[in-house]
């Protein structure tokens, strides 16, 4: 029995030999995730319709770094993170920055919606699968977020500047410097709106409920216009500004939160906001600025005034008694663009164009809005300039401006310092990984 | 199949399956104080995983016996196949109403599944031949192809080896007559194996995403490389084994140089491209190294027998060759420590702020301070058996590091809550005395005027001597036992050991400066954040032959 069982196995054995070619192997395909090669020639609408949203899911890419790196580096907030007290000292200048640390998200996190963008622009130009005007609402829609990832990449490292042309990775350009990135970028935006314009009346693609109001090539182009509006304001072209703020979705008589916006949902693949307050991160306000707030503006309504004040001891000492109330669940929206800034803007540009009325006028709207009497102060230029600021400090609080605004008017030395010794940072470092690149690659 | 006098020729056929399943379990309470103030508390994860592992190998044996019977000849020649299949899931739920661990119950819950299988065939031929004991000698070759090697997988790389070894106590009568030397034999080896991908490197991956209920794709940060090569790890060994006093002490002397070629490496994109990296060979790397063990029985009486081993060994690695851009890996930023990949240094120098050049130097940014190597100078362990009245055996193992360097945060973090011993002190090294410690080594005031750091920063070098394991047994006598059980119990030992007892150090900046944030890894290991040290354990044995 047994001398039978063994040489049916034997038998057995070399059947299988003989069945197929023990030495053949086959190429292994990945079997578990899609490949970018696979949408890179004759992508489907379905697909094409997956990387679309992809595009809108990744507009929040690094959006908590980006804003609490702002903020913290413009003095309008802090990040009391329990476990990193990087927040509070190198940020804010009271150690050397670092090109090596966490806070290099707030300038790498945009490079992956850029990447999308072109994953998308190449895919488009090689399928048959959608017809030309679709294929234009795909294009404007991804140099729409691609121009908006670059400004935000271009906010955190100012004269640094930004690589304009990153489709291939091995051979990425040089830093372009920061009057030619804002130029760049203005180019992205417009080619986007020029897209927009040739995409007939609706997108083939859904898009998520934060873009309502936002979701047709038509209104999507006044979000766009919106960035672009944003990029000549940073340019200080002023011209060029009240050209584009009629074609965005400013409107002085509407809802000032109006607007596109993030939408968030704990359910994976989805995340939860990331703004929120959470066991390790307490958002807090520098005090001062709350203190001085004007009686009765509701924009204190952004903070929560806590029982015992917070305190921060690891490496720096501060204490403040506000408390981010902005976002407080894991499905609260966050605005992109809002047209409370688009007032703001118009107000700035009636200012520099010497249109005392009209910026004055469009402070109002703000100030109406938030509670206060009309603006009694003088109506010089600076003056106006000044007050626009202090609208923006507290309009846009927590929406990533402070930093940014007060540097484009040289303004850095008058940000408020809370602790002595703190410093404001001019921009983030260039990444080590960046600096390598050029040093490997010159 | 054939068996003559002098020569044999067999065949021999194995194969086999093995199937590994594991299942873990994490479960954080939703009333525990850290997820409280969690948006969705309560966290638990169920995972399984499954390897199915099989393999065959098919090999010819050719012996010979020649020049009567002195000369002996071993032939063989063989293929392998060997395939594996890993299936990886796991479900994890959040926001769990109190009391429930299954994740399923979870408010929000996530799922992961992944599979990975790779197949690996390999041809293999040696000789080996033996010369009446006194010259042993092999050569031979094999050639191996992976799936795991992208597009390449169907291409075959030689790997050579060759052996030889001299036992020169056969040669002549000499050593019989000098009495004392029993053993004395040079040896050197070459051998080259494949360091074969991680599972992936060829994919570039679109992932899921999500927003608003709307399903989409998006890029992963690392770009596939279909054109990796498998790594090729050269070793060339050489020594001497040499015994005395008819073995009763021996010694083993070992010089290694191993050298691996095409090491896989990541090529680090400029990020704001939306990459991080792609694999790719991309350096070579050597490690030289020594070892040298004495074993020696010091005492050998009819009460008692001492047997001591001391073992010495360092190991230096260098990148000799790197086509991708010096990197920073592990830890938690340059702020604290890093490991650098640059060429004609070693990969586990730790190196970090402050930059040393001017900032308007050109080479300024990746100007490092260099703050020590994580391998040691040198190590030495000493082992010891002692027994004694034939039933007590009594053996300790003592292992030394010196000179090594750790990444410390936990003083740090530790300062930081005000949670050192010496907070209030003033006597740290560097402290001007007006300042208590616990300020003046924190990350704001580590720092001098110019932005170095002052003595007593981190991270921290520190050597170690630690009581690794030690034990005391003793065997109860088989007269006793015979007497006692007749013959039904053959043997008895009862004893007890410990491990890791107790240390020395001079590292002050945590508990231990073994301490690993992040388990091992080839670099960016030795992170210390104030985890728990290795356990000490102490454990009694009864162990009972029937």
């Amino acid at each position: 029995m047994k001398f039978i069982r063994y040489s049916i196995l034997t038998a057995a054995v070399l059947l299988s030999l003989n069945a197929c070619n023990p030495f053949r192997t086959d190429l292994q395909t990945d079997p578990n995730y899609a490949s970018v090669e696979s949408v890179q020639t004759n992508a489907t609408k379905g697909q094409l319709d997956n990387l679309a949203i992809g595009q809108f899911s990744l507009a929040r890419n690094a959006l908590a770094t980006y804003n609490q790196v702002v903020g913290t580096i413009g003095k309008e907030l802090f990040n009391f993170n329990s476990t990193e007290s990087r927040w509070m000292t190198e940020l804010n200048g009271l150690r050397p920055i670092d090109n090596s640390a966490f806070y290099n998200t707030a300038t790498t996190g945009f490079g992956l919606p850029v990447r999308q963008a072109n994953i998308i622009i190449a895919s488009v130009a090689a399928t048959n699968t959608v017809t030309d005007v679709q294929k234009s609402g795909y294009l404007g829609m991804a140099n729409t977020f691609k121009g908006l990832a670059y400004l935000y990449m271009l906010n955190a490292q100012g004269t640094n500047g930004v690589r304009l042309s990153i489709e291939n990775p091995y051979k990425p350009s040089k830093a372009a410097t920061y009057a030619e990135s804002l130029t760049g970028i203005a180019k992205i935006l417009d080619d986007g709106a020029a897209q927009l314009d040739k995409a007939g009346t609706s997108f083939a693609f859904a898009t998520p409920s934060g873009f309502a109001g936002f979701n047709t090539p038509t209104t999507f182009k006044q979000f766009n216009r919106a960035i672009a509006l944003r990029v000549a304001i940073y340019q200080a072209d002023w011209a060029k500004a009240a050209t584009l703020l009629p074609q965005t979705f400013y409107n002085a008589t509407g809802d000032l939160t109006a607007g596109p916006k993030h939408t968030f949902s704990a359910t994976p693949p989805d995340f939860a906001n990331p703004l929120i307050n959470t066991a390790t991160v307490r958002i807090v306000a520098v005090q001062k600025l709350f203190d001085d707030i004007e009686a009765g503006d509701k924009r204190l309504a952004k903070v929560r005034v806590l029982a015992t004040p917070a305190t921060f001891s690891s490496g720096v000492t501060y204490t403040t008694k506000y408390i981010q109330n902005l976002y407080n669940t894991a499905n609260d929206p966050v605005p992109i663009i809002r047209n409370e800034e688009l007032v703001l803007i118009a107000a700035e540009i009636a200012a520099q164009q010497g249109n005392t009325a009209e910026a004055t006028r469009n402070i109002n709207i703000v100030r109406a809005n938030a509670g206060l009497a009309v603006y009694a102060g003088a109506t010089t230029k600076d003056a106006l300039i000044n007050a626009i600021l202090k609208e923006r400090l507290y309009s846009l609080w927590y929406e990533g401006h402070r930093w940014v605004d007060m540097r484009r008017y040289n303004k850095l030395g008058e940000i408020y310092l809370p602790v002595t010794g703190m410093k404001v940072l001019e921009r983030l470092e260039k990444p080590v990984a960046e600096v390598n690149w050029d040093l490997q690659n010159p | 199949m054939i068996n003559k006098e002098n020569t044999s020729l067999s065949l021999k056929v194995n194969g086999g399956l093995d199937y590994q399943s594991g299942f873990a379990f994490i479960y954080l309470p939703t009333d525990l104080q850290s997820q409280r103030a969690e948006a969705n508390p309560g966290f638990a994860q169920d995972t399984r995983t499954e390897v199915y592992n099989s393999n065959i190998q098919v090999a010819a044996v050719f012996t010979q016996l020649a020049m009567g019977g002195k000369l002996n000849l071993t032939t063989s020649a063989g293929a392998v196949r060997l395939h594996r299949d890993f299936r990886y899931n796991y479900t994890r739920g959040r926001n769990l109403p109190v009391g429930v661990q299954n994740p399923s119950r979870g408010g929000v819950q996530q799922l992961g599944t992944e599979y990975q299988l790779n197949t690996d065939v390999g041809i293999f031929a040696q000789q080996e031949a033996n010369y009446d004991d006194k010259i042993i000698g092999t050569v031979g070759i094999r050639f191996d192809k992976s799936t795991l090697n992208g597009d390449n997988f169907n291409k075959f790389y030689a790997f050579p080896k060759a052996s030889l070894a001299l036992n020169l106590t056969r040669f002549g009568d000499w050593a019989t007559k000098s009495g004392i030397i029993s053993q004395l034999k040079p040896r050197i080896a070459y051998g080259a194996t494949a360091g074969l991908p991680n599972w992936g490197t060829p994919y570039s991956q679109l992932d899921i995403t999500g927003i608003g209920g709307l399903s989409g794709l998006q890029p992963l940060t690392t770009l596939g490389n279909p054109q990796i090569k498998p790594e090729r790890a050269t070793e060339l060994e050489y020594g001497l084994d040499l015994g005395l006093f008819n073995n009763r002490v021996t010694a083993e002397f070992t010089l290694y140089n191993k050298k691996v070629v095409d090491l896989i490496q990541p090529l680090n994109f400029a990020p704001t491209t939306g990459l991080v990296s792609t694999n790719i060979n991309a350096a070579d790397l050597v490690n030289k190294g020594l070892e040298l063990t004495i074993g020696a029985e010091v005492i050998r009486s009819r009460n008692v027998t001492w047997f001591v081993q001391p073992i010495f060994w360092y190991n230096r690695s260098e990148i000799t060759r790197l086509t991708i851009p010096e990197r920073l890996t592990g830890g938690f930023g340059a702020t604290f420590g890093q490991w650098r990949v640059k060429e004609g240094y070693s990969p586990t120098q730790i190196v970090g702020q402050p930059r040393i050049l001017p900032t308007t130097d050109p080479n300024y940014a990746s100007s490092w301070t260099v703050y020590g190597d994580q391998q040691p100078k040198y190590e030495l362990s000493l082992n010891q058996r002692i027994t004694f009245f034939k039933n007590f055996e009594f053996s300790a193992l003592l292992h030394y590091r010196n000179r090594f360097t750790v990444v410390s945060l936990q003083r740090v973090l530790f300062d930081e809550g005000g949670n050192t011993s010496d907070w209030n002190g003033t006597t740290e090294t560097g402290n001007d005395g007006k300042q208590p410690n616990g300020i003046y080594r924190q990350n704001v005031n580590g720092l001098d005027e110019s932005g170095k750091p002052k003595p007593g920063y981190n991270p921290s070098v520190a050597s170690f001597l630690k009581l690794r394991e030690v034990s005391l047994y003793y065997r109860v006598p088989k007269a006793v036992l015979n007497s006692a059980f007749r013959n039904v119990v053959q043997g008895i030992r009862v004893g007890v050991s410990g491990t890791n007892l107790l240390r020395w150090t001079d590292y002050k900046a945590g508990y231990d400066p073994e301490n690993s944030n992040f388990g091992s890894l080839a670099l960016g290991s030795g992170v210390d954040i104030g985890s728990a040290p290795l356990a000490r354990r102490m454990m009694f044995h009864v162990a009972i032959d029937l």
